[in-house]
């Protein structure tokens, strides 16, 4: 039986030198090769030097930064002493971090394709400081990351002195909450907004490709069959753009394949666990004590189909970051009625599909009035560009358009609180509902423009730790109501015990 | 349960109401420094614009024209920005405390004592001209929830700095709130 120490310094498995070196190449083609690609510079490089020098400057670069990573492998250690785990790397300048057990808020354990074998895994933990203070031991051997992980998540319990491969604690049970069918994966593809990145991805790529294949195109340009379809080329554009869509369906349904592969989410303790990935493995942890709020995510197509997502966020999160980023906590692929008795996992007792209030009508104005020179700009920029004035003729839709955009903005957002919780919408085809208990806010702020003082209204932010979350034109009294409320209600919890 | 809400009965006619506070105004040098911190970044603009060879060549007199109005604007933006000074206000309660600001569009922010992380005060050498300084106190939310309160006199912020540190170091103790010094 293979058995580690934890309360020792010790290094990192051999194999995470496989694991820093293919992370680094990848960074570097990720950071380099659109740039070179992208522009066509690369061919001119390449050209313009030589093949055999490029490939000997390749072999140069491959060599250092094997050595690199052998060096950096070679710097790290860690332990894990009393209930702080202690981590010292850097490959020119040293780096000490510790980290205290009750501070750690999220666990996430990676485990690439090509590491599978040797049984290495990715580990890392962050505690709800900084966005980027994470703690990460690049290749660690899976027993180790498991006994790290539940020490990490029971700090009363002190340090295992020693790790066994076959650990069988008493524990708390494992509750499997969701596991997701293939089917649910597949709509999840279809219905998120990947399908909107994929096609951000795909836009750099379309003009290599158009340069590549245009010789190909030129010898077409006799074919028969293309003479054919000049004669009918809304046919034409619309099997175009056919083909791009079911391109771009395809390419966002192996996406959501790749990184939501076998989800399942699991509760152990006060402990939320989630694994999925197809190559790349994944298992992330999060303390249901340091969950702020919880988002039931529809886009329009997803509300058509009555499927959606949810979203945890932590502390520290970036309001505006996409919903998989860093520390958040993406459950794909649910019914309605599945993601309501999730909720209700996380926050006993709230009800996700009880109406909420509408904010003031006034609110509709606002936006259409925001979005008329916003859309009236776009409109002769767009006539400007084209160089034709009848563009300027759509000035005409624009107060329509920014009063229909107005009108489902205003339908979209309302609010509702639930006991001790509060209830935010906001949306425009799609909807995002965001709770969250009223005692996890950090603070309050009421907004009053001179408008909104005319007509005794006011816009409320409450800001939990993962980032503020407006509640728009509503009447001053309500607001304010709201705000003594959340107020008491924080004031006489106390400090706050996820962080303290 | 993933986490336990704390959710007593309450009456809404019992609570504390936040508009019946009543709020200190900032230091009155709070807005001549703004002022002078408005047109110190207008003023070289004017200049530039009036002096430098913008554009095609255009006469003196088109050019005096160009930095003038420029200059208009920068006291203008001034003006607004000494009169909103003027309405900046800050509240302290047992268990919160309240920065109000806005001119067009008014903000009053509450943060509770028991959310502050830590408490930090900077001044830059124009606020210091004026004696004045930012008292900043920092949450476990990020920027977003942190609270920025400008235009307090030194000995206000440092006398308010070490009441929220006390008070953070003691919980939710009792503590009367410093008075403040404001004429």
């Amino acid at each position: 039986m293979n058995e580690h120490r934890l309360d020792h310094w010790q290094r990192l498995s051999p194999w995470a030198v496989v694991f820093l070196f293919v992370r680094g190449v990848v960074r570097f083609a990720r950071e380099n090769i659109p740039v070179l690609v992208g522009a066509g510079a690369g061919v001119a490089v390449i050209e313009r030097i030589g093949m055999v020098e490029v490939v000997l400057a390749g072999s140069a670069a491959f060599l250092a930064a094997l050595l690199l990573s052998l060096l950096y492998y070679r710097r790290f250690r860690f332990c894990f002493d009393g209930d702080v785990l202690l981590v010292q790397k850097g490959l020119f300048e040293r780096t000490e971090l510790k980290v205290s057990a009750g501070r750690v808020q999220h666990v996430s354990l990676e485990q690439p394709a090509y590491m599978r074998p040797f049984g290495v895994v990715r580990f890392s933990a962050d505690t709800p400081g900084g966005v980027t203070a994470e703690l990460e031991l690049p290749g660690i051997p899976s027993s180790v990351a498991e006994a790290l992980r539940r020490a990490l998540s029971t700090p009363d319990a002190g340090a295992p002195e020693t790790v066994t491969e076959q650990t069988d604690e008493a524990g708390p049970q494992r509750r499997e909450l969701f596991r997701i069918r293939p089917g649910a994966l597949t709509l999840h593809g279809l219905t998120s907004n990947s399908i909107y990145l994929v096609a951000a991805l795909l836009a750099p790529v379309l003009q290599p490709l158009e340069r590549l294949g245009r010789p190909y195109l030129e010898n077409l340009e006799d074919a028969a069959w293309v003479e054919r379809a000049g004669d009918a080329p809304v046919l034409v554009a619309l099997a175009v753009l056919l083909t791009l869509l079911l391109v771009l369906m395809t390419a966002a349904v192996i996406v959501a394949w790749l990184r939501f592969y076998a989800f399942t989410l699991s509760r152990t303790g006060d402990r939320l666990v989630q694994s999925s990935g197809l190559f790349n493995r994944q298992e992330q942890e999060l303390s249901g004590a340091k969950l702020q709020t919880v988002e039931w995510v529809q886009t329009a197509l997803g509300r058509l189909l009555g499927l959606g997502y949810l979203v945890c966020r932590q502390y520290g999160g970036l309001p505006q970051a996409a919903d998989h980023a860093g520390r958040n906590f993406l459950v794909p692929g649910l019914m309605q009625p599945r993601g309501g008795e999730l909720v209700q996992e996380f926050w006993p007792g709230l009800a996700l599909d009880a109406e909420c209030s509408r904010v003031h009508r006034h609110y509709r104005r606002s936006v259409a009035l925001r979005l008329v020179p916003i859309l009236s700009l776009v409109t002769v920029v767009m006539a400007g560009l084209s160089g034709r004035v009848d563009v300027l003729y759509g000035l005409v839709a624009v107060p329509v358009l920014a009063w229909v955009l107005g009108h489902l903005r205003w339908r979209a957002v309302g609010w509702r609180t639930d006991g001790p919780y509060v209830v935010v919408r906001r949306g425009l085809l799609g909807r995002r509902t965001v709770t969250f208990p009223l005692i996890n806010v950090q603070a309050v702020e009421v907004r009053q423009s001179w408008f909104q003082r005319r007509r005794g209204l006011a816009t409320l932010l409450l800001t939990p730790a993962s980032g503020p979350e407006a509640i728009p034109w509503i009447p001053v009294e309500q607001a304010l109501a709201l705000a003594n409320v959340t107020l008491y209600q924080v004031e006489m919890r106390g400090a706050d015990p996820a962080v303290d | 349960m993933s986490q336990e809400p704390f959710n007593p009965p309450v009456s809404p006619e019992g609570l504390p109401a936040l508009e019946a506070v009543p709020l200190t105004p900032v230091s009155p040098r709070f807005a001549p420094y703004r002022v002078l911190g408005t047109m110190l970044f207008w003023m070289p603009l004017a200049v530039a614009v009036a002096l430098l060879p913008v554009g095609p060549e255009l006469p003196w007199p088109v050019r005096a024209a160009l930095g003038g109005a420029v200059l208009l604007v920068g006291v203008g933006v001034a003006v607004l920005a000494a009169i909103e000074a003027r309405r900046r206000a800050f509240g302290l309660r047992q268990e919160d405390v309240i920065y109000s600001s806005g001119l067009l569009v008014r903000r009053t922010t509450i943060l509770p004592v028991c959310r502050i992380q830590h408490v930090e005060t900077v001044s830059g050498p124009l606020e210091r001209l004026f004696g004045l300084v930012r008292l900043t106190c920092f949450t476990a939310g990020g920027s977003s929830a942190d609270l920025v309160m400008a235009g307090l006199r030194s000995e206000t912020a440092d006398r308010l700095r070490q009441h929220l540190l006390h008070r953070i170091r003691e919980g939710s103790t009792a503590d009367g709130p410093p008075t403040d010094d404001n004429p």
